[in-house]
Order: structure tokens, then sequence, then C-alpha cells
């Protein structure tokens, strides 16, 4: 009868949450209680009485679960420090190791969240959208991020969805002046609703009215400190000289500095008026444009509705050639590969590149744990048989050893804190950010990190803890019993291999990348770049008249060899692909041509031979007009075999041009372009940069001279040059730079850990055959046998980890390669020259403790124990 | 053997409750004499706790009885001091009385 009321499941609850030990005479006591009370006061309250007894009892359940736990989190921990300081060796190999890996991710942590987080601080940054055109006829090309000047304006007024709109326009290498300093700056001319659309706060000055006054001009804290050091700006009057005029501008607001996070950025902000009357009739997209989208608009909706907006704006002609989009302002960083950014842009492959790079390291610094772990696991039996014995389950064996790994993983969190901090200057620099790992800001990341040790711990302890906590103590204990299983000193050197196959990969990949950049930098582009020192005049348009003049003051000193004032260098720009109809052709055959546009005496600077016809000259008045000359490209494209004196017509020209020439093919573009089908146009008026060729061996003196005479020119513009061929490298091939750093640094963490690894291996194998190799010596063994002996397998494992890296290099690289024209072929001998220096780093690795042991004195070995 | 911390409160009053129960001292009568002895409802539960450490301790031992139906069938579980209980239990009785000696007038009259 009290049996079928009794209130089993409250009965089991309670039975565990009572001490095992008194447990048996509780249960019985509690059933006789409920009894006693079921017949004295019903059924009803018995149990009642019986349930609440769950809740009464917990206190005191929690109380004596954390007394006895921590009992024995006190004994594990004792354990674990004495295993540290035991094995010294291993536990920095382990440490260290995994510090290097965390450090990595928490530098790549930090830089994949300032990539996602780009422009995440404007309060409407979700209501934000640019937009972008692209050209649809006659072809498609390449997205821009430009659109006409009219639109803002014109579509706040025609759509309610529009709140607010702001157009930009970022011109470069202004003078600003102010008394006697004179600075360079990139000027962003803009509407005064920036300040309202964007989230840049004002530190002085009211954003409201900052901008309104056409004067007025708005600053950074750090531009304004650069010209006016401690004195307050407000008020001050800066003069800006632009291309043909100078006016002045009273500094109206100090801006906070704009932070390294947004896609644009400026330390100047004048307003859009300015520029009004010049491109206020452009009948190109001339200006970038923002919109602030109301609350709850969707974009999709509101981008259906722009192609008729355009239609009533623009001429036909331009209309139905034009598409106009929509990018949301957080997407612009990583996803948006549009022509004519005003920043620098990233793209979200990079993010992924570097993530899989920092896993990989912190991955090789795992399997050391893992194996280093696995191979001493002989070390532990002992004390895995002992407290087996005692009456330790399998589950506490488990959690003790996952609980070891776990701590260590957090003092190694703390070293990847500190070297992290250290790696930051690096990254900062090679890749140019700004990211800081301060705790009060970070305290999330922080968060994240004891989260990632938990994780890292977890990973690389579980398998040691399976593998150890799976001993028999009967075997454990015994005295003769065979440490290490066959499946755990496979999986072993199965994680070395792996280790060694993703060094190796880093490094073929470094080589790849060293080749392929150096290959550029060699390579024959079909024009002579050595020692030219270039100076960008444009921005002064009354100086650039003087050119003549520049010329001949310039060439007067025996150090300059030739001097030229032309549009641009050779390399850096591809040319405006234009259709042209050459002689014979009917109407509406087309031929598409790259234009470009040269100076005076532009071929011959550039050490640019002419194989056809001739130059152009200054002295022949219809060059300007009416002459083209082509390339070899060019000439094969339009299959003429003689092709002096032939006219092509174009609607950008204003008459036919007769062909006077042919150049020999160089590479006007970057090497990831084929060399393009191309003409050359004579355009002697158009003067934007001074070009010299100088003596090699007075580069210093020429410089200072320049320096020197430059301030007696009748100009405002400050000195600025840059040598021809280094700005050709650094600013066409920047993002493989990038990548090659980031290889070799990534290919010199991988191979160091994998071979603090594999020391840590050596070292123990060295000691488990101590014995061994002093009875081989005894027996006469030499010590060259030896050091062979134990090299070998290690040495095995390394030429193993070939056969899986060479593969998955090949085609990674290969991959990369696709990017350029130009490139060279992946040998067989970068696979090789890795091999080599992987086998004489691992090698060296491993023979200080095979030498070690094999010169060691065989009695002092054989004693040992 | 040296007494190692003189016994708490409680374990001192569930080791007088035991001693004084002499041969019914089982869960059940020991929280009832706890409870008449200190005037408070002590909960069933809680007296488990203090005799699982006192087990351990080595003050008290068990000893099985008979099974009984009221109990689902399970035996009566009794509980006995050993000499270290009572030595214990001495022992705090000597500082009781060492502590208290001297102090008379701390009644409060109402």
């Amino acid at each position: 009868m009290s049996n079928i009321s009794f209130p089993k499941i409250a009965a089991w609850i309670l039975e565990r949450m009572i001490e095992p030990n008194v447990r048996y005479s509780a249960a019985g006591d509690f059933e006789e209680r409920f009894n006693a009370i079921a017949r004295e006061k019903g059924l009803l309250i018995a149990r009642l009485f019986f349930w609440s007894q769950i809740p009464i009892l917990f206190p005191s359940f929690i109380n004596n679960q954390i007394y006895w736990s921590v009992e024995m989190i006190k004994n594990y921990f004792k354990t674990t420090i004495r295993n540290i300081v035991k094995h010294k060796v291993f536990s920095f190999i382990n440490i260290f190791g995994l510090a290097i890996g965390m450090a990595c991710c928490i530098v790549i942590i930090l830089f994949v969240r300032e990539e996602l987080n780009f422009d995440r601080y404007h309060e409407n940054a979700n209501q934000i959208y640019r937009i972008a055109s692209q050209r649809i006829q006659p072809s498609n090309s390449k997205p821009t991020t430009r659109s006409h000047y009219n639109i803002a304006p014109n579509l706040i007024n025609d759509f309610p969805e529009v709140e607010d709109a702001v157009r930009l326009i970022k011109h470069n290498g202004f003078v600003v002046s102010y008394g006697d300093k004179r600075l360079t700056i990139n000027p962003l001319y803009a509407d005064p609703s920036l300040l309202e659309v964007f989230t840049f706060p004002l530190i002085r000055g009211d954003k409201k009215t900052a901008l309104q006054d056409p004067n007025s001009v708005v600053i950074s804290e750090e531009l304004a400190e650069r010209i006016f050091g401690a004195k307050n700006p407000m008020g001050e009057i800066l003069v800006i000289h632009s291309q043909s005029s100078k006016y002045d501008l009273k500094v109206t607001g100090i801006l906070k500095n704009i932070p390294y996070n947004s896609h644009f950025t400026f330390n100047f902000l004048a307003p859009m008026e300015h520029l009004k009357s010049r491109y206020e009739n452009n009948r190109y997209p001339s200006c970038t444009t923002y919109l602030l989208l109301n609350e709850n608009v969707s974009p999709e909706e509101f981008e259906k509705k722009i192609p008729n907006f355009v239609e009533k704006y623009l001429e036909e002609r331009y209309a139905s050639a034009l598409k106009y989009f929509l990018q949301p302002l957080t997407s612009i960083h990583l996803h948006s590969d549009v022509a004519l950014e005003i920043g620098q842009n990233s793209d979200i492959s990079n993010s992924y590149k570097l993530s899989a790079v920092a896993l990989v390291v912190l991955l090789i610094a795992c399997f050391n744990f893992m194996n280093l772990s696995t191979a001493r696991s002989s070390q532990r039996l002992r004390e895995v048989g002992v407290r087996k014995v005692v009456g330790a389950g399998r589950g506490q064996i488990l959690r003790q050893f996952l609980g070891e790994a776990i701590f260590l993983s957090f003092i190694a969190l703390l070293f990847a804190v500190i070297l992290a901090s250290l790696f930051l200057q690096f990254f900062n620099s090679y890749m140019n950010r700004h990211l800081t790992m301060g705790f009060n800001e970070n305290l999330v990341l922080y968060a994240g990190l004891a989260f990632l040790a938990v994780i890292v711990g977890f990973f690389s302890g579980a398998y040691p803890a399976v593998f150890l906590s799976s001993f028999k103590p009967v075997d454990v204990l015994k005295k003769d019993f065979k440490k290490g299983t066959m499946f755990g000193v496979f999986v072993r050197k199965g994680l070395v291999v792996v280790q060694f196959a993703a060094s190796l990969v880093f490094i073929i990949g470094t080589i790849v990348v060293f080749q392929q950049l150096n290959f550029i930098s060699k390579k024959d582009l079909g024009f002579d770049k050595s020692h030219i020192i270039k100076i960008p005049i444009y921005k002064d348009r009354k100086f650039t008249q003087r050119s003549e003049w520049i010329k001949s003051e310039l060439s007067r000193n025996p150090n300059i060899l030739s001097v030229i004032v032309t549009v641009d260098s050779p390399g850096t720009y591809g040319g405006n692909p234009t259709q042209c109809s050459p002689e014979g052709s009917s109407d509406d055959e087309f031929v598409k041509l790259n234009q470009l546009m040269v100076g005076e005496d532009f071929f011959s600077f550039f050490g640019i031979d002419i194989i056809d016809g001739r130059d152009f000259s200054k002295q022949i008045a219809s060059d300007v007009d009416s002459a083209i000359i082509l390339n070899e490209t060019a000439v094969k494209r339009l299959g003429w075999t003689d092709p002096i004196g032939k006219q092509i017509r174009s609607d950008d020209f204003d008459k036919a041009r007769t062909v006077i020439g042919v150049v020999k093919d160089f590479h006007n573009a970057s090497l990831r372009q084929e060399i393009r089908p191309s003409f050359y146009v004579y355009m002697p008026d158009w003067l934007d940069c001074i070009f010299l060729r100088v003596r090699p061996n007075n580069i210093q003196e020429t410089i200072s001279f320049l320096e020197k005479r430059w301030l007696e020119f009748p100009t405002h513009l400050v000195f600025n040059y840059r040598f021809l061929d280094d700005y050709l490298e650094t600013s066409l091939y920047k993002d493989e730079k990038k990548t090659s750093n980031v290889f070799k640094f990534a290919s010199g963490l991988a191979i160091f850990i994998a071979c603090l690894g594999l020391f840590g291996l050596a070292l123990f194998t060295v000691n488990q055959r101590t014995k061994e190799i002093g009875i081989r010596k005894v027996l006469g063994g030499n010590v060259a046998g030896i050091v062979f002996l134990l090299s070998k397998d290690f040495i095995k494992l390394v030429l193993a980890a070939n056969f899986l890296a060479w593969p998955v290099a090949y085609i990674v690289m290969n991959r990369w390669l696709q990017d350029f024209v130009y490139r060279i072929r992946i040998d067989i001998w970068m696979f090789l020259f890795s091999a080599v220096i992987v086998l004489v780093i691992s090698f060296l690795t491993v023979s200080y403790q095979t030498i070690k042991a094999a010169i060691a004195n065989p009695v002092d070995s054989l004693r040992y124990e | 053997m040296k007494q190692k911390r003189f016994i708490s409160r409680i374990e001192e009053i569930i080791l007088l409750s035991i001693w004084r129960l002499q041969d019914n001292a089982y869960g059940i009568t020991i929280q009832d004499e706890v409870i008449r002895a200190t005037g408070k409802s002590w909960l069933t539960g809680s007296i488990y706790a203090s005799l699982s450490r006192l087990l351990k301790q080595g003050l008290v031992f068990s000893i099985e009885g008979e099974p009984r139906a009221e109990r689902g069938g399970r035996r009566k579980i009794y509980y006995k001091l050993k000499p270290e209980g009572q030595r214990a239990l001495l022992a705090v009785k000597r500082v009781n009385s060492l502590i208290w000696s001297g102090i008379h007038k701390l009644e409060i009259e109402d």
C-alpha cells in the first residue's frame, strides 16, 4: 500500500543529494517519516513534505559538493604544478608553443574584428548607402564610386525615402599655408550634411553650422596641432592653394581624429561650394554620393526606382549607358570591388587567409602538446594506476588530465597576451594598421580569449586524457608494462608529419612569393626606370606653364642627365579603352585600343625605341591633333603590315589621326595585365610631373641640390619626390609585399613551433634509450652511427611530410600565381630547396639531443637509475 | 590521540543525542531528539550532512538493524559513539565549563 503512493522520483533525487555514506540510512528514514505523516495527516501533506525536502536540502548539498571537489582540485592542482616544475623543458615547449599559436590568433582576431567593424561606429551606419555607377553601354565596364554631381539634391527632392545625402570629392596634394608654414594636404570637399549623416564628432564648433559658410573649413585635431601647435585654431585663416587659384578659409570646427576603421579618412574638410562651378555641369559622374535612407526603407525596393530617376535627369545618351546601384556603408570596406575608391579598401579574403594561417600555427602548437603528453604518458602511468587503485573512475582521470591541459593553456594565454602585444607592433607596421589590445576597451575580447584557452586546452588535452585514462591499473603497476600502444605511436608520427607538412607549405609559399616579386622587379618592362626621380607639380598650374624654364634650370646641374615634364611615367596606368575605326573598315566596325597621353621627348627619355616612323615633334604643329603613335601589339591587332601614314578615327578625336610611328612594346600597367594594343597621342601641354634622370653615383648630392634649388622656384608646392623604380614597386605590388611578409612570418613561426615539438620528442626518446645507447657504445658503436640511428626516425617523418606538403603547396601557390599574366613557373627546385631547409633545421634540432646522448660516457648512462 | 579541532555545535548536539538515545539512535529518533533539545525544527536532511561528517571523522559508527516494512524493506541504521566521539564531547564540555566559569550575571531580566 505505502509503496504505491511513495513518491519514487523525489526519493531518487533526494538520495542523490545525500552523502553516499549515509544515503542508505537516510532513504529509510525518509520513507519511515513519510509513512508516519501519511498516517497522521494524510497522503497529500506527506507528499508535500517529501517534495519540499529537495529544495530545503539543496544548500547543504551544494556546500558538500564544493567542499569535496575543492579538496580534489587542490590535489590535481598540486600534481599539475609538480609536473610542470619537474619537467621544465617539456612544460616550456608546451606552454611556449601554445603561447605563440595563441598570440597569432589574438593578433588575427583583432585584425578580423577591426575589418568587420569598419564604418560601424556611425550611428546611422545601417541606413547609409553609397551610390556606385557602372557604364553598361557600349560594354560593361568596372563600376566606380562616382555619381553625377546633381543627383544628391534631386534624390532628396524626389524621394521621401531619402532623408539626407552627402557628396564628396577628395583632392590630392594641395598645399595649405598659415603664415610661413606650408603643408601638403589632401582636402575633402563635402556638403555640410556630412557631419550630420556620418558620426564625425567635433571637439570645437557646432556641426550644424560649421560648414554653412562657403569660406569655412573644419580640420582634424591632429592637423590643427601640426599647423597651430598649442594655439586656439578657431577663427584662424588658412590659405589653400588649388591648381590655379588660392583662397582663404576660416577654421570653424575641430574634428575628433577620424577613426582608422573608416573606409575614407580626411583631416581637412571644406565646403563643396568651392567646386560647384567646376563640376555642376559635368557630363561624367564626378563625385561620391552617400544617402541616408529613412529607417524601414528597403534598399532593394528603393534601388528599383533609380532607373526611372536617371532617365528623368540625365540626357538620354547617358541615361541608357549608365547604371546606378547602392552599396551598404558597412559592406564597402570588405566587399566593394569598384574603381576610384576614396580610401584604401580591403577584401574579406584577406581575413580568411590570415585566419587560416593563424589557425594552422595554433594547430601545430596543439599537436606538440598532444604528442609530448602521450609520448611521456609512461611517466604518469604510475600515478594513474595508483589513482585508479584507490578508487578513481575513468571519468575522474579524464577530467584531471583535461583540467591539467586547460590549466596549461591558461598559463600559455598569459604569455600569449604578452607576445601578442609584441607581434602587434610588427603587424601594425607591416599591414599599416593601428590595432591595440588595451584591457579596458577589449573586455569582450579577453572573455573570448579565456574561452579560446578552454577550447585549446580541451582540444589538445582530449586525446592524451583519453589515452592516459584508458590504462588498466593492474597492467600499469606491473613492472614490465610496455608503454605506448601501436596506435599511440602511429597517431604521434602522423601528427609530426602534419606539423612539418604545414611548415613546408609555408616555406614553399614564401619561396614562390619571393621569386615572383623578384621576377616582377627584375623583369624588363620595356623601358628604363632606373635612377629616375619623379616630382609631381600638377597642383600648381602657373608653375607647370614654365616647363621650359624648369628644364633649362635643372639640366644645368651636371648630375642631372636629362629632364622632361610630362603626364605620367609608363608602368602606372594601362590607358583608357577607346573605340577606334581604323582606315579601311566600315563605320560600325570598331577596334578597342587603349589611349595614352605622352609629352615631349617621352619615348626617348624612358628609352623606348621607335621601330618604325618617327617620334612626336614640337616643331610639327599638326602632331598635337592629327598624329598618333601605335605600339607593336596594336599594329598586330589591326593586322597592318605598313602602318605609317594610315588613318584612325574615333569619337574621342576631333579629326582623323595619321599614324606617324610605331614603338616597341613596353609595359604600361602592372604585370598582372599583358601588354594591350595601345596608341599614344601627343599632349605637350599636359605637364603633370617632372622626371629627372640622374647620375647614379651622386644621388644624395643631387637631391640636396634639388631641395635647395626648389626653395627659389616660383611655386607654393613643397618639394616632394619619389624614385620611379621604388614608386612602381611599392604602389603596384603592395598586396603582394604584404602576402610575402605574412608568409615569411608564418613559416618562421610554424617551423619554430614544429621544431620545438621535435626537440621535445627527441629529448624524450633519447632519455628512453639511454641504456641502449650505453650498451651499443660498450659493444663498440661509434658516435656517428648512434647519432644516425637516433635521428633516423625523425628524419623519416620529416621526409614523409614532403609527400603531404608538395601537392597542397603546388595547388595553393599555382592559384595565387594565376593573378599574374607574367609569372614564374613553380619549379621542382623550390620544393627540394624547402625540403632541404626543413630537413637541416629538424636535423639540427634533433642532433643536439642525439649527439649529447651519443658522446655521453657509457659508464654514466648504464649506471643511470 | 590529540583532538585536531573542536567539533561544531551542531555536531556536539547530535553526538549528545546519540549518546542519550543509546541503543535506539537512528535518523528519525536523532532528529526528534535534536528538535526536543533545541526547541527548533530541524530538517530531516540537515541531520545527514553532520552524520556523514561525523562518520568520516571517525567519531561515530553505524550498525544495521532488521529490515522494516515501513522503511520500504530497508534496514534501520543505528549510530553509536566511538571512544573518539566521547573524547570529542568531553573536550568541548571542558572548554564550555572553562569559558562559562565565573560568569553569573548574564541573564537578562525581562
